[in-house]
């Protein structure tokens, strides 16, 4: 990894009102977001929502309508070559030359970037149990996403970018991806991980930005993200008990089911403590919401957005 | 040289190339045996034509080889000629215009439409390179195609002993061959470069060359079209005058044919570079 530890800036990635049309079709719209050094960064959406076109922009498979981005410093559009040169990049659905084995994929590529990593490829193998002597025509779609994540990190590039990285993978081989994107992450390197799947995101990634739309709708820490989320309560309340009515502002009941009740609340955390001291309960529980609530809400909020433009 | 100042500096890339010949060179060494086998085939038929009954034979030919012979028709005099024929047979021309159409294809779209282009494009290469190379090899296949034309006419003389064949007008006849061949190249390059679907650019690529040869065929019957047979790359490729040894345009011929195959490669170039590139 060629990082260099005076560097003087602090984003690994910086995106500036990034607008991509296809035609008259909106790919993204106005994408502003910088992805810390270091930082394993999730970028989440459901599909559709303009991940990929915001990863070919960046690698410059595609150009952009107006807006700029930059990666390491290096503009998007003046220097394409250098980004690409100290970024690795997996592809959602990764394809290879069938009549090549792993190794003779996997050396081409080092070609092409002029450096040799076999020793790098071989030891990433190791890890995720990939046999490079097999004809990838015979490999299984895991297989194939196994030797995705070995070229794409072979040459200790100081950016990965991934796309949908653990798609077809076991969760064994799941763990091993996420263990080397941290061993990765600790040693400088930045990972830009797009996916839907918001487990893995909240599970890797440090800091999350949600796309929806083409456009972007949160961009923060993970566990920042969870705290402005509004918590779940869920409590049983002693026999003969009920609820006050109206309820104190900030708490919105969700449902009631025999003595269960579900509420949420929006206001204070001392609020809802002295509204839970007067109550006769049995049983109480308090979660903070799973990024899967956060991202259901800003998923929600976008939707009614737009059906009140409409 | 080292690696780093070998990348900036070489206008190829090395790997591209390597690959395009591991993936192409049997079907290259295919396609010159069988110009080789046909070549020489054809010579060794030569002495059997009695230029007596040139006239009658060539009344006699059928309609589809007088046009694609054209206007030179009448000049098929000598057996240089008929020799020299033999490079606008339709077995020489599909072999040349198959290859020079599938391979830069292959290379360029198809790796759009099998989804390989995107990993190769993640790598430091700069699309102007990919092209580069693409063109480069299409021209060293060329070579070893017409090559091989070249060699199977000369071993036919060798074996039949006719002398009287003009070996060196065969080989601009050749050289004249190869131009036609870097057009169309160039042609099913930029075709490669602007679509994103192989039959796409195999189907406008042979689209074209369906144009050309049908305003190469219709100028022999209508006045008007014979006015504008120019546009076609076929007005250019003149074998049968080149025997005949009386043609003064040739440098002329062979000059359009170069520069409109680099204007071709120039615009591919350019375009390619710009254009988006999405794998579906």
């Amino acid at each position: 990894m060629s990082l260099d530890k005076n560097m003087a800036q602090e984003h690994a990635i910086e995106i500036q009102n990034l607008t991509k049309y296809y035609g008259r079709r909106r790919g993204i719209a106005e994408l502003t977001l910088q992805v810390p050094r270091g930082s394993i960064y999730g970028f989440l959406g459901p599909n559709g929502a303009g991940k990929t076109t915001t990863i070919r922009l960046l690698l410059g498979f595609l150009k952009p309508t107006f807006g700029r981005a930059r990666v390491m410093g290096l503009d998007m559009a003046k220097h394409s070559l250098a980004i690409r040169s100290r970024t690795g990049y997996l592809p959602g659905e990764v394809r290879f030359f069938n009549h090549l084995t792993g190794y003779g994929m996997l050396s081409l590529l080092a070609n092409l970037r002029g450096t040799d990593c076999r020793k790098r490829a071989e030891q990433l193998a190791d890890v995720l149990d990939l046999d490079l002597s097999l004809k990838i025509r015979s490999h299984s779609r895991g297989m194939r996403q196994k030797l995705g994540i070995i070229q794409a990190m072979m040459h200790e590039p100081d950016v990965l970018i991934l796309d949908e990285p653990t798609n077809s993978l076991d969760p064994l081989v799941q763990q091993r991806v996420y263990h080397l994107l941290r061993q990765y992450a600790a040693r400088g390197g930045t990972v830009f991980f797009s996916s839907h799947i918001i487990n893995e995101v909240e599970r890797i990634c440090t800091r999350v930005a949600i796309i929806r739309s083409g456009r972007l709708v949160a961009d923060d820490n993970v566990d920042e993200l969870r705290a402005k989320s509004i918590p779940h309560v869920m409590l049983i309340l002693k026999s003969g008990g009920s609820l006050p009515e109206p309820l104190p502002e900030g708490l919105q009941l969700i449902s009631t089911e025999g003595r269960e009740v579900h509420l949420v609340s929006s206001g204070p955390a001392d609020r809802l403590i002295d509204f839970l001291n007067k109550l006769p309960i049995d049983f109480l529980t308090i979660e903070a919401a799973s990024l899967e609530e956060v991202f259901m809400r800003f998923y929600r909020q976008e939707k009614e957005n737009h059906v009140t433009r409409d | 040289m080292s690696p780093g100042i070998k990348k900036y500096i070489l206008p190829i890339s090395v790997p591209i190339w390597g690959r395009i010949w591991r993936d192409y060179w049997h079907i290259t060494l295919i396609c010159g045996g069988t110009l080789v086998g046909f070549h020489w085939l054809a010579i060794t038929f030569l002495p059997k034509y009695n230029m007596k009954y040139r006239l009658y034979i060539i009344d006699n030919l059928p309609g589809i080889v007088k046009a694609m012979i054209g206007p030179d028709l009448m000049q098929m005099t000598s057996k240089t000629s008929i020799a020299a024929f033999i490079y606008l047979h339709p077995v020489s021309l599909l072999i040349l215009v198959a290859f020079a159409i599938m391979m830069p294809s292959w290379m360029l779209v198809g790796q759009i439409d099998r989804g390989t282009v995107e990993l190769l494009l993640a790598t430091p290469v700069s699309r102007k390179k990919i092209i580069f190379t693409t063109f480069l090899a299409g021209i060293v296949g060329g070579i070893v195609l017409v090559a091989s034309m070249l060699l199977g006419s000369w071993i036919g003389i060798q074996q039949t002993h006719l002398t009287e064949i003009r070996f060196d007008r065969i080989c601009v006849v050749a050289l004249n061959l190869y131009m036609l061949y870097l057009l169309i190249l160039s042609g099913s390059i930029f075709f490669s470069a602007i679509t994103s679907i192989r039959g796409m650019a195999v189907g406008w690529t042979i689209a074209l060359g369906v144009i050309a040869y049908l305003l190469h065929f219709l100028a022999e019957w209508w006045t008007w079209v014979g006015k504008i047979a120019f546009l076609g790359p076929l007005y250019y490729f003149r074998p049968i005058k080149i025997a005949a040894g009386n043609y003064t345009d040739l440098p002329k011929d062979l000059t359009i044919l170069v520069a409109a195959s680099a204007v071709l490669l120039v615009i591919s170039m350019i375009w390619f570079s710009r254009r988006d590139i999405a794998v579906v």
